[in-house]
């Protein structure tokens, strides 16, 4: 079993281990104190003793689903994890920052996109804590995932209106900026977005892809052959890169690389 | 509970967390918590024995089992669980160092000066050293004994509270002054470890079957700063120094064990040979200042007269006091 099914086993099988301890000792002393007679004393002690452990029941079936739900997600079962995600809210389960940002990370990354764009709604309709800078990852996911489903306008209104996100997000919210301005059919705003993509991130070869791709057609083979030497100066490829191994195919050959949509992985 | 029934660890523990909240304010703890969600695992492995040992408290009162009533109110239950409440409270504060906010005390990390120092009296940092010697196995072995942070301490404390209350007192608390100890260090010299900050040192990747998902799962919990001194070290210290206290045997079979959890915070790359020292220094304070701050609550409660309940026993029959 994988670490990360063992470690939520644990942080859901010892509050329901001290729960069941304080339903014990509550109902034998509540019955103590106000039972007349040993079987009036058994009669409350069990009918408290049941309460109590139907009264657990909702968090115990919400930690299965939260267990199913890791366990879809370590066998990569994309429509699995929905199906328990859905049911983990169905129970009353409201994923926190951190959980939800990995779920959407899996969702996004399977290509779960109406899934990822319903979780991401769901938990931008609670305000989060103050401190938990999670607000603006997940407009980015959401810009993503609403890009995706085409849903062109509301994935710029999303990505524009990600504040403070992680860092780590930036340069997928500035790629995807620049995705969206060429379904609007402006070159030289996606040119801009993609090359502020490479600034957050060299090494992000989606990037370096389109950017290539569309300063072939608009400025010429050399202009986007200094920009590629420029961003492999910053992030050196390997020798066997796919994608920068195409680019310099197409870069010799004079032409433009055809157009192309990339599979994410979220960090 | 009157005045006379505060314990050290009391005082200690609503000290730390009145000037946990008046730097980083109650908003910051709250998101500290809403962070914990996935990193509660820990706190929860540390109370398990807690937890268990409770809950068989409470079913043998519950169903008035044989001993139950000897051993106290409610057959003892929350007297265990605030024996076992700084174990909890050290977690729960060394989570709370994930916040971000503890980087505006000190925003500068020290790794510089602590590869400096490791260099000056050793000419390189261990962990730069050590990866000639790194393979899959060895890796994987160092990986287990890294975890053993998480397992050794509640596993003594288990055979500590069964049949020395007293030791496992000066146990518990050693753990938590430790644990303050190192906090305050992760404050005045935040570091990183050397294999974040100098990742062009190693020449290596390391590998193993056990080493990512463990690690993986270990540095979600990690907090940001976390290295100066070695909190490992430190309390894998006491819990040999406590050990030999418990029994010769146990002492040798936990020394390989403890040694082996030295090395690895070196060879995996997150500390500093001068973290080691630094640890073994915070083990040694800590476990002097609990003996002194046990002794001087003796004192004071001998002054103030008989609390009026003073088992120095855990809640069980057939347990008494022995150190």
């Amino acid at each position: 079993m994988r670490t990360q099914l063992i470690s939520l086993a644990v942080s859901r099988v010892v509050p329901l281990v001290l729960l069941t301890t304080f339903v014990l000792v509550a109902a034998r002393l509540v019955a103590d104190r106000i039972a007349s007679g040993p079987r009036t004393n058994r009669l409350i002690f069990g009918g408290l003793l049941v309460l109590g452990l139907l009264l657990q029941g909702p968090f115990a079936l919400r930690s299965f689903a939260l267990f199913e739900v890791e366990r879809a997600m370590d066998r990569r079962d994309g429509e699995g994890a929905v199906r328990w995600m859905e049911s983990f809210r169905r129970l009353g389960g409201r994923p926190g920052a951190l959980r939800t940002s990995r779920w959407m990370g899996f969702l996004v990354s399977r290509g779960l996109w109406a899934a990822s764009r319903d979780l991401a709604l769901e938990r931008l309709a609670d305000s989060p804590p103050p401190g938990v800078r999670q607000g603006g990852n997940l407009r980015i996911c959401l810009g993503i995932a609403r890009y995706y489903l085409g849903e062109t306008a509301a994935a710029e209104a999303d990505l524009r209106a990600a504040g403070d996100p992680d860092p780590r997000y930036l340069y997928l919210a500035r790629y995807f900026e620049g995705r969206l301005a060429e379904r609007r059919g402006d070159v030289p705003g996606a040119i801009d977005a993609y090359a502020a993509s490479l600034v957050k991130d060299p090494a992000f070869r989606p990037a370096l892809y389109q950017l290539v791709r569309l300063l072939v057609s608009a400025s010429g083979p050399e202009a986007a052959r200094a920009a590629l030497s420029r961003v492999l100066a910053a992030a050196p490829a390997p020798p066997d890169d796919p994608i920068v191994g195409a680019l310099a195919a197409h870069l010799a050959a004079g032409t433009a690389p055809p157009g192309k949509e990339f599979e994410l992985v979220l960090p | 509970m009157s005045f006379r029934e505060l314990r050290v660890e009391d005082v200690l523990a609503g000290t730390f967390l009145g000037c946990l909240v008046g730097f980083v304010g109650i908003s910051s703890v709250r998101a500290s918590l809403e962070t914990l969600e996935l990193n509660f695992w820990d706190i929860c492995f540390i109370v398990a024995p807690a937890a268990l040992i409770a809950l068989a408290a409470a079913i043998r009162f519950a169903f008035r089992l044989e001993g139950s009533a000897a051993a106290g109110p409610a057959g003892g239950v929350f007297r265990i669980l605030r024996d076992w409440f700084p174990f909890a409270f050290f977690s729960f504060t060394y989570e709370a160092f994930g916040l971000s906010v503890w980087a505006t005390l000190l925003p500068h990390d020290r790794d510089a000066e602590l590869l400096r120092i490791d260099r000056f009296f050793l000419g390189e940092t261990p962990a730069v050293l050590l990866q000639r010697l790194a393979g899959p196995l060895l890796t994987d072995v160092m990986t287990a004994a890294y975890f053993l942070h998480l397992v050794l301490p509640p596993f003594l404390a288990w055979l500590l509270y069964r049949k020395q209350w007293v030791v496992f007192r000066q146990f518990l608390l050693a753990v938590l002054l430790a644990g303050m100890l190192g906090q305050i260090g992760y404050m005045l010299v935040p570091a990183v470890g050397p294999q974040r900050a100098f990742p062009e040192l190693f020449t290596t990747t390391m590998t193993g079957e056990v080493y990512r998902p463990v690690t993986n799962a270990l540095e979600a919990l990690r907090a940001p700063r976390d290295v100066f001194p070695s909190l490992h070290v430190g309390i894998s210290t006491i819990v040999l120094v406590f050990s030999r206290r418990r029994s010769r045997r146990l002492f040798l079979a936990l020394l390989p064990l403890v040694l082996l959890n030295w090395v690895s915070t070196i060879y995996l790359r997150y500390h500093y040979a001068v973290d080691v020292l630094a640890g073994w220094a915070v083990a040694a304070l800590a476990i002097v200042l609990a003996r002194r701050a046990l002794q001087l609550e003796e004192a004071l409660r001998g002054r103030a007269g008989p609390a009026p309940v003073t088992p120095s026993t855990p809640p069980s029959p057939g347990r008494g006091p022995s150190s």
